[in-house]
Formats: C-alpha cells, structure tokens, sequence
C-alpha cells in the first residue's frame, strides 16, 4: 500500500500550477496618422489639416506635428495645419512629428472633395490557416464600423479576436474590436472611439489566447 | 491542448524475447497519450496480462503551424496521469484499455514587463480521452508474428475546458482504428516491430493514415528502445465545420522519435521514462514529452 501511496503523491507532484509569461512587446515604428484631410479642394478656400502622431508603442501621444507643402505657389500651410489653396496643380502636405513622417497628395483645382469614408481589404490566411473575404471600414453617424462581407470564413480557432493594426503580424499598438462572432459570413463590429480610418492599415483575426495571427488583410485603399 | 500535444508514439510493445525456442515474453509497457498499441505483432498468452500506472508532462512555449512554421505562443502545459491495462482474453485474442484518468491542461497567464495583467492565465482538470482496444494474433509461434487491433477512442475528455473554454483534455470525437504491427525477435535480444493503422474520424475531423516502427535490445535489466510514429492526415474533413478547439485536433501531422530506457527491476515489476521529440509537425505543441511509469506484470 505504501508503495501505492508514494506513487499516487509523485503523480500529484508532477502536476503544475499555472505559470505566468511575461509579455514581449516588439516595438513598430512610430508614425503620424492624417486625422483630417481630403482629396481636393477648390482654388481660393481654405482648409485645417489635422494629424497625430503614435509612439512606438502605438499609443498616441500630443507630439506637435510640422507641416510642410511641396509647392507653396499652389498651397501655403500653416504651423497649425491652416492651408490655403492658391493655384491650381497638385501638391505634396507632409506632417512630420520627430522621425514619424507622412505625406498626402492634394489636387488644387475647381472643386472641393472631401476624404474617403471607407476603406476596404481583402483577408489572407497565415501559415495556412483559413482566412478569407473582404472587409470594409466605414464611417457611420460619427463613428466608425468595420464589415466582414458575405465571403468572409476563418478556420474555428480558440479566442479568435479582429484587429485594426499597424502591420500583418503584430497587434501592438493595435485596435481590437472584440471576439470573432462568427466563422463565416457577413458581420459589423464597432470600431473603439479615437480611431480614424486613417489610423490603422491591417485588418487582423488573431487567437488572442495564444498569441498567434491566424490571417490579415490590408486596406486597398 | 490535448491533441496538439506531441503525441508520442502511443505504443506499448513490451514483449521481449528471453528465450527464442519457447517464445516467452516480458511485457514492458511504453507510454501512450491517444492511442494503445501493445506487444507489437505478439498478443497476450491467455490469462496473463499487464498493468502500467505513467505519467507525462509537456510544457510548451511553441507550437507547430499548420504550415509546419514554429511559432512563438502562450506556453501550455499539458500532464497526463494514465492507467494501461493489457489481458489476454485467449492466446490470441487481447483486450486493452488505457485510460488518461486525471489530465490536466494549463494556460500561462500574460503580464507585461512591468507586472501588469495582460490576460489571466487558465486550467482544465478532467479525465481524457480513452481507447479501448480489441487485438487479435492472425500469425503467432512464428518467427515474423502478425497482429490486427482494432482500437475504439471514446471521447470521455472535455473538447472546450477551463474558463476560456479554450483547454482540452481529448478532441471531442469518437474514432475508429485499425491497426497491423509486424515484429520479429532475434537470438541477439534484438526486436524489431513496424505498424501501419488508419484512424477514421468523426464530426468533421479528417482520417488519418498512421505509421511507425520500434526496434528495442532485450538482453538485461536495462532495455533501450527507439521508436519512431508517424501521423499523416488524409485532409478529408471539414477544417471550418470541427468544433472550436478543432484546429488544435484536426489535421495533425507529425513524425516523431522517443528513444527509451526500461528497467526491469525483476520479471514482476519495472520502471520506465522515456522523451518523444518530433522531427516536423503540424498543429501541436513544439515541445518534448517527458514520460516516467512503473507497470506490473500479471
């Protein structure tokens, strides 16, 4: 019986608590992110720019942003982003914030078009998981929400949680926008406040328990 | 986390050749996660049988991609308590059962560097998966022995466990599989057993073809063995249609090798550890399994 006794405890003994694993946060790049913008605008009106700029971790922060315009002859910028077509042509506003840069074409001519209010992708599995279908960000009544389409499907993952992130593998600095509801077919999810179109150019389905992608897609446009 | 475990070579060839003119056979008993394989070719003499108590543990930090990539996860951990229990019905007719009685699955919990949550951790404690398994000796008293196993895997383990629900202790699907081992002994002590089996699956899941080999020296109390196993799926299930867990359970493939040592401390009583290791993979763990047992001749 002791005998038994010893080998059952050993047993008991081999079993584990649960661990703990320290998260490895790889930083991304930093970047600024246009929050107001548009496509075209008309000689003569004016318009503000608006952007922000993330850190590396992808938090936003309140670094001041530097404009710049690539012909002053057809747009002036302001230090706070206040534009004024003057000519017209096409033309280059950069904003800078430290290294983060990002730039935007502008036509200057007979007309005022304001930016894009949707996005679109397509998905794409990782490392052969399934993931496919299109998706769709776009804004509604002052927010913003992102559409999985009819042929949208994934592989029926653990913890499986959307992203709106900054690259096709890594959710930091990301959006999440909650659990997978569905394995297939169309379905809307709210994007958090704060977020523009602009903020983020990868769609991710993730296994949140285990950390691993199980496919992306990146906005066409 | 069950099935996405590295599933060593689920055999359990444990006769030994002491004797060549009279056959007699020692069993040793190897550890198994998911299946029961016993004796190889060699089926138990009427009203002898075998009893292994074992226990393994898999603690892994990665895990193998359905494209075979390692990739860097949450580390899991999965400990298996089992219970082997091999008779012989007839001289060729075997009755087998092994039984995961306690497994338990964990999942680390995630904290920055600072100490923060990031994600609580989990666990799953339930019994697992069992196989219950029927074989039969078609050539026996020859120097190639030949036998057929037909082994059903009751699905008495949680498919979706713990909190999350994520944790598995078995797949959640009831199978079917038939099994050929071909051994030979040798004068040396020398053993050699080669399997081929298919697994037919249900809900969803896709059949698989399964294969392996086993050669082991039989001479002294100290007996290595090298067994090599191998699991291709036939990919003829439903990826999106398997339950949420399935992607850890479906369409696994592996080739793996477990080399180990048996003691046998006399003709009654034994020890075993042993460590399978896979060469490639495709939705398991990418982590050793270590195995440790004692087992009992009857």
């Amino acid at each position: 019986m002791k005998r038994y006794l010893f080998f059952g405890s050993i047993l008991l003994l081999l079993q584990s608590c649960i661990g703990t694993d320290i998260l490895d946060v790889q930083p991304i790049p930093e970047r600024v992110v246009f929050t107001a913008s548009l496509e075209a605008i008309k000689v003569g009106e004016a318009f503000t720019f608006e952007a922000t700029h993330y850190d590396k971790f992808g938090m936003a922060t309140s670094n001041p942003i530097a404009w710049s315009t690539s012909n002053a002859a057809v747009m002036t910028i302001g230090a706070n982003g206040r534009a004024l077509a003057n000519s017209e042509g096409m033309v280059t506003i950069t904003a800078r914030s430290g290294e983060a840069v990002n730039s935007i074409e502008i036509e200057v001519g007979d007309e005022t078009i304001g930016a894009t209010t949707q996005r679109m992708g397509t998905l794409q599995g990782l490392s052969d998981y399934t993931v496919e279908g299109g998706f769709t960000l776009f804004e509604d009544q002052g927010g913003l929400i992102l559409r999985l389409e009819d042929d949208f499907q994934a592989s029926n993952g653990p913890g499986l949680y959307l992203y709106l992130a900054t690259s096709a593998t890594s959710v930091t600095g990301g959006a999440q926008l909650g659990p997978l509801e569905m394995n297939s077919g169309s379905q809307l999810y709210e994007v958090p406040e704060g977020v523009t179109l602009e903020t983020y150019d990868f769609l991710i389905v993730y296994c949140q328990p285990f950390g691993v992608p199980f496919g992306f897609g990146e906005f066409d446009n | 986390m069950f099935t996405a475990s590295l599933s060593v070579y689920p055999s359990a060839l444990e006769n030994l050749i002491i004797d060549m003119k009279k056959l007699a056979l020692i069993l040793i008993l190897l550890f198994s996660i998911d299946a029961s394989y016993a004796g190889g070719g060699w089926s138990q003499p009427k009203g002898k049988g075998f009893l292994k108590l074992s226990q393994s543990a898999i603690i892994a930090g990665s895990y193998f991609s359905p494209s075979g990539d390692i990739l860097d996860i949450t580390t899991t951990s999965l400990y298996s308590s089992s219970v082997f229990l091999e008779y012989g019905l007839t001289d060729r007719l075997t009755g087998i059962v092994y039984m995961p009685f306690f497994v338990r699955s964990t999942l680390n919990r995630l904290e920055t560097s600072d100490g923060d949550l990031v994600q609580e951790g989990d666990e799953l404690n339930s019994i697992g998966d069992t196989d219950v398994t029927i074989k039969y000796g078609l050539i026996q008293n020859s120097t190639y022995v030949l036998s057929a196993s037909l082994t059903l895997g009751l699905p008495l383990g949680e498919a979706s466990g713990g909190e999350t629900q994520l944790l598995q202790s078995g797949d959640g699907e009831f199978n079917q599989m038939l099994t050929f081992e071909l051994s030979r002994g040798f004068n040396s002590g020398l053993y050699a057993t080669v399997l081929a089996g298919f697994n037919n699956r249900t809900n969803n899941f896709s059949d698989e073809f399964r294969y392996g080999g086993e050669i082991g020296y039989a001479k002294g109390k100290v007996i290595p063995i090298l067994k090599v196993y191998g699991v291709a799926s036939l990919m003829n299930g439903d990826d999106l249609g398997v339950p949420n867990n399935g992607v850890f359970s479906n369409n696994i493939e592996y080739l793996s090798f477990t080399p180990e040592v048996l003691y046998n401390i006399n003709g009654k009583f034994g020890v075993t550890a042993a460590v399978g290791m896979a060469a490639f993979g495709k939705r398991l763990l990418a982590a050793p399994n270590f195995m440790g047992g004692i087992y009992w001749n009857l």
